[in-house]
């Protein structure tokens, strides 16, 4: 079986197809690994499959996907779906798991592009069935045309919130509310980066509309629209049953069986954080980046990353990502001129620096707000665990501002998800309660492997050297 | 097992209109092919996944894009699959996972 290739590309969305689809065309030899049992990542999900109906309801924006996985499936190339990678090493190896056994494949060039995922912002009542994220709902509907017989309620803060709400309204599911938790006046320190925002006035347009028009139509459908949302709580006894909080000096309250929370994007930045890429911390947007170079590189010289997973920019910049890094590789394997790599560079770059101008204002506008982390000491931060925030504070408390050493005392951040779900609260706890700046705490580590391996699939491995292609 | 009601509804089944036939809990559940387990379950009834490994307390799927581990289920025997990334297959056995703590500790 084949286990070596110029270039492996983990993950399949816009910057993992861009890149492997180029990579493919200047000739290398290049496999593709992803969890999914598709291409198209978490933004173009079950796209080659998806029926009219569902793209009409999700949108030109999810269309636009289709000609990326076309090209992608057209390419020669060897795509390995439903493969879980659990190792990578800076020296070009990868660890996976796939239909129950384990494998090894090696290459010149690793392309992380993992992509991103929701800020996981524990409260109290979280863990409870029927608490799910927005972009989790997304995903229902784009698989299986999935969507809720019951009223809804949707928290948070973002374009995503809204982007949802449009959904379900165009697909006549109910909602009870919508819970805006953006702080008021969040615009004026958002203010300074609006000029070059307005520079893509059409894509900026195009936010606005869909926002007033979800306020239209809940407007139309008497559902009720609350501000300055704060101390949002999840009760239910088994399941969720009702959801409470504050708008204001009013107390909401509402029974429903489905609560849709999302308060922002963050890079999934676990398998960088593994393999060794050296990492910089955002103030604003309050999240950990790698530290890459615009042509995809990263302190690793075997290692490049591309895609929302070096900084959230959205699906078109991910795309563009993707391509540069691929440019940089056919050039580094001597499959492209220096003069095409400039010229391509250049017009790619020029695209995606265009594509760039409104994250900023977006970043700003919709900052994750200064109390978004201050649960109560019950609230379980570590799902996996059952760990609460009372239990972090008391360690922080301490001296303890190590989020390794808090794991290796109360298990925060030891379970299945290895800490993906608790890690941006526990930097907010440590932070609080240390007073230290989260670029000056360090790190939570990944130790391989990254995702659970079973001992029989260790036991039906191929972890060998041997090229047997 | 107290089997509730489900809280979702397939709006729009797949363009082909296949189905396939799975086992949840030993019973039959006809639903559309190709589709993720979780989407299956979620679409059948509102019962919980699993039970968390550290207190028992009831699970279901948080993030539905393999991150959060909040949708284990044995799925042919085996254990801890993530149901939010495994595909249904005609004939699959799925149950929930309740794994008991003193095993993992």
């Amino acid at each position: 079986m084949k286990n070596a290739y110029d270039a492996i590309i983990i993950g399949a969305g816009p910057a993992g197809l861009a890149c492997s689809t180029e990579l493919s065309k200047s000739g290398l030899d290049v496999a593709v690994l992803d969890e999914q049992a598709g291409p198209g990542g978490q933004i173009y999900r079950n796209i080659s499959k998806a029926s009219p109906g569902q793209h009409s309801i999700l949108g030109d924006d999810y269309t636009a996907g289709l000609k990326l996985v076309q090209a992608f499936q057209e390419a020669s190339l060897d795509f390995f779906p439903r493969t879980r990678v659990w190792q990578a090493e800076p020296t070009g190896e990868v660890f996976m798991s796939a239909d129950g056994r384990s494998r090894k494949l090696s290459a010149k060039y690793l392309v992380l592009s993992t992509g991103a995922m929701e800020r996981p912002v524990p409260f109290p009542g979280w863990t409870l069935p029927g608490v799910m994220t927005c972009g989790g709902m997304s995903n229902l509907f784009k698989d299986s045309s999935l969507s809720p017989t019951e009223p809804v309620v949707l928290a948070g803060s973002g374009p995503l919130l809204w982007l949802i709400a449009e959904h379900l309204f165009a697909l006549q599911a109910p909602v009870a509310a919508i819970l805006d938790t953006t702080p008021l006046g969040q615009i004026f320190p958002a203010m300074k980066d609006m000029p070059k925002a307005l520079l893509r006035f059409g894509f900026m347009m195009k936010g606005v509309k869909m926002i007033a028009a979800v306020h239209r139509t809940a407007l139309k459908k008497k559902v009720p629209i609350y501000r300055n949302v704060k101390k949002l709580c999840a009760e239910g006894d088994g399941r969720l049953q009702c959801v409470k909080a504050k708008s204001g000096k009013k107390d909401l309250v509402f029974d429903t069986s489905l609560l849709l929370v999302s308060e922002g994007i963050i890079p999934n930045t676990s398998l960088f954080r593994q393999v060794g890429c050296a990492h910089k911390w955002d103030s604003v947007q309050r999240y950990w980046y790698p530290d890459v170079a615009s042509d995809g590189r990263t302190n690793l010289p075997a290692v490049f990353i591309a895609g929302d997973g070096n900084f959230v920019h959205g699906a078109k910049s991910a795309e563009l990502k993707g391509r540069l890094t691929a440019l940089t590789i056919a050039k580094e394997m001597h499959r492209m001129s220096k003069a095409d790599y400039r010229r391509l560079t250049k017009q790619i770059g020029d695209e995606l620096q265009k594509e760039l101008l409104p994250r900023p204002f977006i970043d700003a506008l919709y900052a994750p707000r200064p109390d978004l982390f201050s649960m109560t000491d019950e609230t379980v931060v570590c799902r996996c665990e059952g760990v609460t925030a009372g239990r972090i504070r008391d360690l922080v408390g301490q001296g303890y501002t190590d989020h390794n050493e808090i794991k290796a005392i109360i298990r925060c951040g030891m379970g299945p998800c290895q800490g993906r779900m608790c890690g941006s609260a526990v930097l907010e706890l440590v932070a609080e309660g240390s007073g230290l700046q989260p670029k000056e705490i360090r790190q939570h580590r990944l130790r391989p492997p990254i995702k659970p391996v079973s001992l029989q699939e260790l036991a039906n491995s191929n972890l060998g050297d041997s090229d047997e292609s | 097992m107290n089997k509730g009601k489900s809280k979702f509804i397939w709006s729009n089944p797949s363009a082909t209109g296949n189905t396939v036939t799975i086992y949840f809990e030993e019973e039959p559940c006809v639903v559309p092919a190709g589709i993720t387990v979780a989407a299956a379950l979620l679409g059948h009834d509102d019962e919980h996944f699993c039970q968390s490994a550290a207190n028992q307390e009831n699970r279901a799927p948080y993030c539905l894009m393999g991150v959060c581990f909040e949708c284990l289920v044995e799925i042919d025997g085996h254990k801890n699959r993530q149901a939010c990334l495994e595909p249904v297959f005609e004939g699959m056995r799925v149950k929930r996972q309740h794994e008991i703590v003193e095993e993992i500790k």
